[in-house]
């Protein structure tokens, strides 16, 4: 556990008081943190993927996908026989 | 909240301009949004990367855009009850239909154990198999 000093709003302290008792404070806080860091995580991901230059390829990719999975049952039945 | 088990078959479609590539995004923007659920076999990620080398595209960038995703989209390994059901579906099928793939069954199986819905762009997959239930062509998608 590490220990952090924040800065806050005069109302926003207020508002914490009336919600999480003082014992509970730290673990409201904490849980906060973690939703907030997880949101950013899964924005951070989302970004990724809407800012993505998709490829062009000459091949529908349903039918490259498979072939992948056709190649890798061939491999198992060939070596099933050696 | 719904779940879904996104197919691998999904997941090419985010780096590469393809049909559908915006129904594929909207089921992360759902998900960044806390309004569904994305789970997958972690044989999602050998898959897609194995895709991306067949069409020469850049491992890098593949694998970056991958890695980024353990916050949206769960990958783990396939537990035993999952398995068992895999091996149920691929006796599903029809002699000149085919059967459906070992592969392919581990993705629908995680949805039927998980009361999840599998979602997969590839059509013959589905033929195959959507009388099993809990799958939905990624064409057919809307929220």
């Amino acid at each position: 556990m590490q220990r952090i000093s924040i800065t806050i709003d005069d109302h926003l302290k207020a508002d914490l008081d009336n919600i999480a008792a003082k014992g509970e404070r730290a673990a409201f806080i904490s849980q906060a943190i973690q939703k907030a860091v997880d949101e950013w995580h899964k924005q951070q991901a989302l970004d990724k993927i809407l800012n993505f230059k998709p490829y062009k390829i000459n091949q529908d990719s349903v039918e490259v996908l498979r072939e992948v999975r056709e190649g890798r049952i061939q491999q198992v039945i060939a070596a099933s026989r050696e | 909240m719904q779940s879904y088990v996104i197919d691998s078959s999904v997941f090419n479609k985010l780096y590469l301009d393809e049909v559908d590539r915006d129904k594929a995004q909207q089921l992360f923007v759902k998900a960044a949004a806390g309004e569904v659920m994305l789970f997958a076999p972690d044989l999602l990620y050998l898959e897609v990367v194995n895709t991306a080398q067949r069409c020469d595209v850049s491992i890098d960038s593949v694998v970056e855009l991958l890695e980024a995703q353990r916050y949206l989209l769960q990958m783990r390994a396939v537990s035993d009850g999952e398995r068992k059901k895999a091996l149920q579906i691929i006796a599903y099928g029809h002699d000149k239909s085919g059967y459906p793939s070992i592969y392919d069954a581990l993705f629908h199986a995680m949805a039927l154990c998980n009361s999840a819905v599998l979602v997969t762009a590839d059509k013959r997959h589905y033929a195959k198999t959507q009388a099993l239930g809990s799958i939905c062509l990624l064409s057919n998608l809307s929220f």
